[in-house]
């Protein structure tokens, strides 16, 4: 038992309000991500397939006339080009855009049939210079609106009602709307947990490990070691966080260095966690680690180095017991706080990297990622549609600003000050 | 024959500087100490912070290598010895620290860090181990129960006896104890020496006992030895050491130590000057900056330790002078200041 | 080399002229996560011009909160005064001034020095500049006056060739020279009151016979009244006109100097001069303990303090909280059993 298990650190966390809030917002992240890794309840696929209409809002809210004339227009295109293939009842039955939801059971006459009053609607609208602004004139406004409204009613009537069971899964899919390609955008914030917690967790342990082996040896042994350590993480330091990283990112993605990397670590990691690693993330770890072991390397230094000259290391140095004793017993266990506090830190330092990295195309290279649905979201702006990126951002500042809160409280909760 | 034997020790630390981190120069913290201790014997070694004196128990019992010199221990040299070839002499030799707060691994309870030491030195059979850690604590007078709690729930005092525990837990011989007492409240203290005393009649110890507090020394120790700047300036009983003290410094420490009763208050006998750096000492008697009665001589040559009386050394050219005389006849009669 | 010459004065009863300090009733409480702890409980004390008033006791027993209470320097989101507490200077209660206001008697009215001299200089300025500052600050000297008033300062407190050391940074000067440089300082505006925090406890005992004698020519000198802190007896005997004995945030006893190391009238006062080593009483002489801790913050005990830890503990001790009495007109102790007519003179 260490401190870091002793009651009195504890009852002093929990009077801590704000940081056990986070502590449960990180469960819930955490927990969130492990579901998805481990009962994939969300597929790959899932966040890939098509929802529903384009840059559909969240929260059932409607898009704007012009969007809602465009959605209309390209589910009408769709099924007609179907309906006019060689054999048209086939290429309906294989129609799959819609993700979870299915073509109504019509012949292809019917179909046709819909088809043109959709069209009939549809040039009635295109008829106005500007859908947006009609709808909005007093004049025109209630006229435009029914007609949208007929045109929504006649799109939905190509399709099958959504059964009991799927509303929910339904509900779920278009609580955030969908991007420009029609993908759930909450399917893909919330697939993007599993690559950050990844991402944070796999960094984290991997630079505290490193930096905490490197920081002791630089800090117990001094001298040559000393001397070795402090000129890495010097040079490393030197070059701005960012720069590193992407060169790091750049070397490792692609190419050969990538398919043997993912050959030896993937083979290994794939026993240990049955494949459900993403391999594509593999350079990601690697050149994260490099980077970030450096932050807790040189607070562990300094703190063994401290710690050192306590009097009882003294005292076990007098007892006459062997360096690595010495090390594990009684120098480790005090560093241990800062091994979490540091964790912590970059935890959130890989998570905002990741988002860079991937926004920069370096990160993440198949399914979601927050990083990427930035990317992603910029000619949505430009159009004012803001969930896209609201979502990814949203998701990303609340797991962020937990840690955070939780680093200050682990620093006061073990502020030797106070302890 | 003597239990410790200290040898013409030296102990330097290279102070390092400048843009690649060189030696520039070096502290001479122990500069020529030799003693013996018999068996049983207290020496209390007393000078003021900087004179060496926590650096000569240091390098005795190991934690620094010494310079130059010999350390012998029951006619062992254990300055040349291996980690390996010192692991039998660990045993008889321990160290107490002089900060109750850092001494103690704040991760370990009381019962962990005895237990510890007990299993490395297989002091006692691992049945046995739970007995024995309850007689050690009980030896310092703590409760058995203390065993499971950490260092951050004792006090002050509490924590110095369990660093007894943790020196006694190999059932040593000698002990060093670097200002055992000096973080510790008055009341607190009288305790941990009154222990102390009780101990060292209990196990037969050999101690040597370091302290800026002349009265703690004096009521403790049988002997002293008093050092400045690296030195040893005189070796004398502690009896009635008012009356014998012959070195200029010993004199002037026995006249800034405060007084008992208001009623013997007098002007303030005050040493002037500051210690000079260790750094670069002065070439002759290391306290000839601040001796009111320096000569010449004192400035250049370095006055050797030798004997002024029975059991009584100093090293001083003035003592000397009269010391001649002084052991010729038998009487040590307080000589060189000008009161 | 100074000569030894015995003062004759001993000054046991308060002078009659009025103080120039005078603490009343001071209670400090601290919110904490473990609740409203009092630290200080209802002290009084006064101060007199000339005089050196010692505060006693071991650590947690509230005598530098009390100080810090005085200069008003403990942390003010934290910190509460009894209602009735009084800090009476001047004709005002500090504890009640603006800040603003406080900022002025701080420093120029009453000063402090502190344990560690090392805190209270700043590492980046030289001395000289640190000295200049003060006097800017509290003064109006013009820049030639304050440059030779800072000449004037070092060589009061015997700085050896001050022309020199004033352009010298803190970490160049040893400790006793530092807390000499703490004292310039705190002198600069020369104030009515010198509130000394343990100003000798860091220092070694030649630099602390240096340190004390020359605030003791400070108090002949300029008449300041000086309140020294301290947990060594040694040095009350050797300074102090007047002693307030604290225990566990209370003032147990108080008495004038004579009076305390010869007639001891608390029993702790008792225990404390006891368990001092003395010449004489070597090897063989076991030292007088007190048993027991003092009792945490938070466990104060409703009744006697000190009851727990005392030999002539009785069950009235237990149960009935003593009152701070006077027993003659310059002393007063807390106890139900004061020992002072019984024992007589000790020794």
């Amino acid at each position: 038992m260490t401190e870091i298990g002793s009651s009195r650190a504890w009852r002093k966390f929990l009077r801590h309000r704000p940081a056990v809030i986070a502590s449960v917002v990180i469960a819930v992240y955490v927990a969130v991500a492990l579901s998805v890794l481990l009962t994939g309840w969300i597929t790959l696929e899932d966040t890939s397939a098509r929802v529903g209409p384009a840059n559909l809002p969240g929260f059932g809210l409607l898009p704007d006339p012009e969007q809602r004339m465009d959605n209309a227009e390209w589910l009408a295109e769709r099924i007609e080009s179907l309906c006019d293939r060689a054999d048209p009842e086939e290429a309906l039955a294989g129609f799959r855009d819609l993700g979870s939801r299915r073509l109504a059971d019509l012949n292809v006459d019917e179909f046709r049939r819909r088809i043109d009053a959709i069209w009939d609607t549809w040039d009635r609208l295109a008829e106005l210079d500007d859908v947006n602004e009609a709808a909005r004139s007093p004049e025109t406004g209630p006229e435009v609106r029914e007609g949208l409204a007929e045109l929504d009613r006649r799109c939905e009537a190509l399709l099958q009602p959504v059964s009991e069971t799927g509303s929910v899964w339904r509900t779920l899919e278009l609580l955030l709307g969908t991007d420009r390609q029609g993908r759930s955008i909450f399917l893909r914030a919330v697939y993007s947990i599993r690559v950050a917690v990844m991402i944070g967790l796999v960094t984290g342990l991997l630079a505290v490990a490193i930096g905490t082996l490197a920081g002791l040896a630089a800090g117990y042994f001094g001298g040559i070691t000393d001397g070795i350590i402090t000129w890495l993480y010097s040079t490393f330091a030197s070059i701005p966080g960012i720069v590193l990283l992407i060169v790091l990112a750049f070397m490792f993605s692609g190419g050969e260095l990538d398919a043997s990397l993912n050959r030896v670590t993937g083979g290994l990691l794939r026993t240990v966690l049955g494949g459900r690693l993403d391999e594509t993330l593999i350079p990601v770890y690697i050149s994260f680690a490099i980077t970030f072991w450096i932050g807790p390397c040189r607070v562990i230094r300094g703190e063994t180095m401290k710690i050192r000259e306590l009097e009882y290391v003294q005292a076990a140095v007098v007892m006459g017991f062997g360096r690595m004793r010495l090390l594990l017993r009684h120098v480790l266990p005090n560093v241990s706080h800062l091994m979490l506090i540091n964790f912590s830190l970059l935890f959130i330092a890989a998570v905002k990297s990741e988002v860079i990295l991937s926004y920069l195309g370096l990160g993440v290279q198949n399914g979601p990622s927050w990083g990427l649905m930035i990317s992603q979201s910029g000619q949505e702006v430009m159009k004012g549609f803001f969930w896209q990126i609201g979502s990814a951002t949203g998701f990303m500042f609340v797991l962020v600003l937990a840690f955070n809160i939780l680093t200050d409280a682990l620093q006061d909760v073990f502020d030797p000050k106070h302890v | 024959m003597a239990l410790l034997q200290v040898n013409r020790l030296y102990k330097q630390f290279p102070v390092r500087g400048g843009l690649l981190n060189r030696p520039i120069g070096a502290v001479q913290a122990v500069t020529d100490v030799s003693f013996e201790l018999d068996q049983g014997v207290t020496l209390g070694v007393i000078g003021e912070s900087g004179c060496g004196k926590s650096t000569l128990g240091k390098t005795i019992i190991g934690l620094h290598r010494p310079t130059r010199g010999t350390v012998t221990f029951d006619g062992v040299e254990i300055t040349s010895l291996s980690h390996r070839g010192m692991m039998p002499l660990r045993r008889r030799m321990q160290f107490i620290f002089q900060d109750p707060y850092s001494s103690l691994n704040p991760r370990m309870t009381a019962g962990q860090m005895l237990s510890e030491v007990i299993r490395f030195h297989d002091i006692v059979s691992p049945r046995q181990r739970t007995r024995y850690i309850e007689e050690l604590l009980e030896i310092v007078q703590m409760r058995p129960d203390a065993r499971h709690r950490y260092p951050h729930e004792f006090s002050g005092g509490q924590r110095q006896r369990l660093n007894i525990a943790r020196a006694l837990a190999v059932k040593p011989d000698f002990i060093i104890a670097d200002e055992p007492v000096s973080a510790l409240d008055v009341s607190v203290q009288a305790q941990i020496l009154n222990l102390l005393m009780d101990l060292r009649e209990r196990f037969g110890l050999t101690i040597m006992f370091i302290s800026h507090d002349l009265k703690v020394v004096e009521h403790f120790c049988d002997e002293m030895i008093v050092m400045y700047l690296g030195q040893v300036m005189e070796r004398l009983s502690c009896d009635r050491i008012q009356q014998t003290a012959r070195h200029p410094y010993t004199q002037a420490l026995l006249k800034s130590n405060p007084i008992n009763d208001p009623r013997d208050r007098t002007e303030l006998h005050v040493l002037e000057g500051e210690v000079p750096s260790p750094r670069n000492p002065p070439p002759g008697c290391p306290f000839v900056t601040r001796c009111p009665v320096a000569e010449s001589r004192c400035q250049t040559q370095r006055p050797g330790l030798v004997p002024v009386g029975r059991r009584h050394d100093a090293a001083c050219w003035l003592v000397d002078a009269d010391a001649a005389s002084a052991v010729s006849s038998g009487s040590g009669k307080t000589a060189g200041s000008s009161d | 080399m100074s000569s030894a010459s015995p003062s004759s004065e001993l000054p046991t009863a308060a002078p009659t002229a009025r103080p120039v300090l005078s603490v009343r009733n001071l209670t400090t409480q601290f919110r904490t996560d473990r609740g409203l702890l009092t630290a200080v409980d209802s002290v009084s004390f006064d101060v007199f011009e000339g005089e050196v008033l010692g505060i006693v006791g071991e650590s947690g027993c509230g005598k530098s909160v009390t100080a810090r209470s005085i200069m008003r320097l403990l942390p003010e989101h934290i910190t509460r005064y009894g209602p009735d507490s009084r800090v009476e200077f001047s004709g005002c209660n500090l504890l009640e001034l603006k800040e603003r206001r406080m900022r002025r008697i701080r420093g120029d009215r009453i000063a402090m020095i502190f344990q560690e001299p090392m805190t209270a200089l700043n590492p980046v300025y030289t001395i000289g500049a640190q000295l200049d500052e003060a006097l800017r600050y509290h003064t109006s000297l013009s820049r030639r006056e304050r440059r030779r008033r800072v000449l004037e300062l070092l060589e009061r407190v015997e700085i050896p060739s001050p022309e020199r050391r004033r352009r010298e940074y803190p970490h160049q000067l040893s400790g006793g020279m530092r807390q000499r440089i703490v004292i310039a300082m705190a002198l600069a505006c020369e104030p009515d009151v010198l509130i000394a925090d343990e100003p000798t406890t860091a220092l070694d005992v030649t630099i602390q016979a240096q340190i004390l004698r020359l605030m003791d020519e400070l108090r002949k000198t300029s008449q300041t009244a000086i309140v020294l802190i301290t947990h060594d007896l040694g040095v009350v005997a050797q300074m102090c006109d007047r002693v307030v004995v604290m225990y566990a945030g209370q003032v147990v006893e108080s008495a004038g100097v004579d009076d305390l190391f010869h007639d001891a009238a608390h029993p702790y006062t008792r225990a404390l001069l006891e368990s001092i080593p003395r010449s004489g009483a070597r090897r063989t002489g076991r030292l007088a303990t007190i048993p027991g801790m003092v009792p945490g913050l938070d466990e104060m005990p409703a009744a006697c303090r000190f009851a727990e830890r005392c030999s002539g503990r009785e069950d009235r001790c237990t149960r009935i909280a003593p009152r701070l009495t006077d027993i003659t007109d310059a002393r007063s102790v807390r106890c139900h059993f004061p020992m002072h007519q019984a024992a007589g003179e000790t020794h």
